[in-house]
């Protein structure tokens, strides 16, 4: 009970006066803290999962450019497989660990010389989520890759 | 008185046409009818220009053909069984097959062992036959003979080929399919053989790639053909019918060939079969002990593909 007392008369001191006009400061520093780290905290995450999905566009598109014709190949000129370079990258794509069916989704399309691999990826945000669609953010990647002799 | 006249006198009667037979023709017919009685054999014998003779065997009995010069025209008559003047002779029969060289079968002879000729010497007096002996000979040069005529042929063909698919370079992980189009098989060679102690026979002789071997560079394939066949074409496969496939691991360059080319090597092996006919017909197909192995060198470029991330190379 004593507790109490002691902390109501000391807040009805530091409004009365100057006391405590430090503490003021420090709640609102405290509240900015906040804010920015939640700020950086959803900046991180949709950084994070563009670099994933950046990376599945990579491998998937790399894997899709190794579709090439073979009947072709046999006649000694290096091309794509019809449709078979795209299905190679979707399917390289989704079964990559870091793909989640929830939220990810994946284009592909082939010329005969290359391959491009479109990865998106929906993320939720936390303290952004008032400044940001209600389906969240969406982060994008595009990967493009192309046979080539070697050796 | 009148005396009777005396009768006339006949004259002297006209000689047969037989007497009018210049003398020098009855000495060539006499010459003929010795000449065909001392025949030493039933064969076909002539005695002069004036008659011949001319028998063979037909059905076990001697028929003979006589035609004589008579009158300037040739008179022929066919008689029967041919009776040599009776005295001793003696004669051989023809040669016959009586088995392999190396055993005594009396049967179905066996080439692969060469094959046993034998003749009998007869000596034949007063329709009793006498045997004196026995004469062989073995043939057994007929497959070096078949195989001497078969690499002359396999020598005149193009050398091995190698016949892949891709064709003007590999690549790691495709399979490189391999077949061989040149040709793989010698079809059927006869050749007839006389041989100085009369024995005449007839030697055919056949061959065939029967293994193929492709050395890649990286590791063999190896096919092989146990049987002489009739193919579709001259060779082995075809780009749609491939024989057998070689898959690289790596690049050459990377194995350790700097020009970036496998060395290959593609070697065939010839084996042979050959057959006789030694007047009963054509035996069973025997094999040619000997091979003959042919080889030849190729290079063999062999690269890898890779992805690049980035713009589409043109």
């Amino acid at each position: 009970m004593t507790f109490f007392i002691r902390s109501a008369r000391r807040l009805v001191g530091l409004v009365a006066g100057e006391r405590g006009a430090m503490a003021i400061w420090a709640m609102g520093l405290l509240l900015l803290l906040f804010f920015t780290g939640g700020m950086a905290l959803d900046l991180w995450r949709v950084l994070s999962r563009h670099g994933t999905v950046a990376a599945i566009a990579d491998k998937a598109a790399a894997a899709g450019a190794g579709a090439v014709d073979e009947g072709a190949l046999r006649a000694g000129a290096l091309r794509l497989a019809d449709g078979e370079a795209e299905r190679t990258a979707r399917d390289f794509a989704r079964r990559q660990p870091a793909w989640d069916p929830d939220s990810m989704t994946v284009r592909a399309r082939s010329s005969a010389a290359a391959v491009e691999v479109i990865v998106s990826d929906r993320v939720d945000l936390t303290l952004l989520a008032a400044f940001a669609p209600p389906s969240g953010v969406t982060v994008r990647a595009a990967a493009t890759a192309h046979p080539r002799w070697s050796g | 008185m009148i005396r009777p006249r005396p009768p006339l006198r006949t004259p002297p009667p006209r000689r047969t046409a037989l007497f009018r037979i210049p003398v020098k023709g009855l000495v060539a017919l006499v010459g003929a009818a010795s000449v065909i009685l001392s025949l030493p054999s039933p064969q076909a014998e002539a005695a002069d220009d004036w008659s011949s003779v001319t028998c063979q065997t037909v059905n076990g009995a001697q028929v003979c053909r006589r035609c004589e010069y008579v009158d300037y025209s040739l008179r022929c008559v066919v008689e029967g069984t041919y009776r040599p003047r009776p005295g001793p002779r003696t004669y051989w029969t023809p040669w016959r097959v009586t088995g392999p060289c190396d055993g005594s079968v009396w049967r179905s002879y066996d080439v692969s062992s060469g094959v046993m000729f034998m003749r009998t010497l007869y000596r034949e007096e007063n329709g009793r036959r006498e045997f004196l002996r026995f004469q062989s000979a073995c043939v057994d040069d007929a497959a070096e003979r078949a195989w001497n005529d078969l690499q002359s042929r396999i020598a005149a063909l193009p050398g091995p080929g190698f016949d892949r698919s891709p064709r003007q370079a590999g690549v790691t992980g495709l399979e490189t399919r391999l077949w061989y189009e040149p040709p793989a098989r010698i079809a059927p060679v006869t050749a007839e053989i006389h041989r100085p102690d009369g024995i005449r026979y007839r030697v055919q002789g056949r061959s065939w790639i029967r293994s193929l071997t492709w050395d890649m560079g990286e590791g063999a394939v190896n096919r092989r053909f146990p049987a002489y066949s009739e193919g579709d074409g001259p060779g082995y496969g075809s780009a749609g019918r491939w024989l057998g496939v070689h898959t690289y691991r790596t690049t050459a360059r990377r194995a350790g060939y700097a020009d970036g080319e496998y060395p290959i090597r593609v070697t065939v092996a010839w084996a042979g079969q050959y057959r006789t006919d030694m007047g009963a017909g054509w035996s069973a197909w025997a094999p040619i002990p000997e091979t003959l192995q042919v080889s030849r060198s190729f290079t063999y470029r062999v690269r890898e593909i890779t992805s690049a991330l980035g713009p589409a190379s043109k």
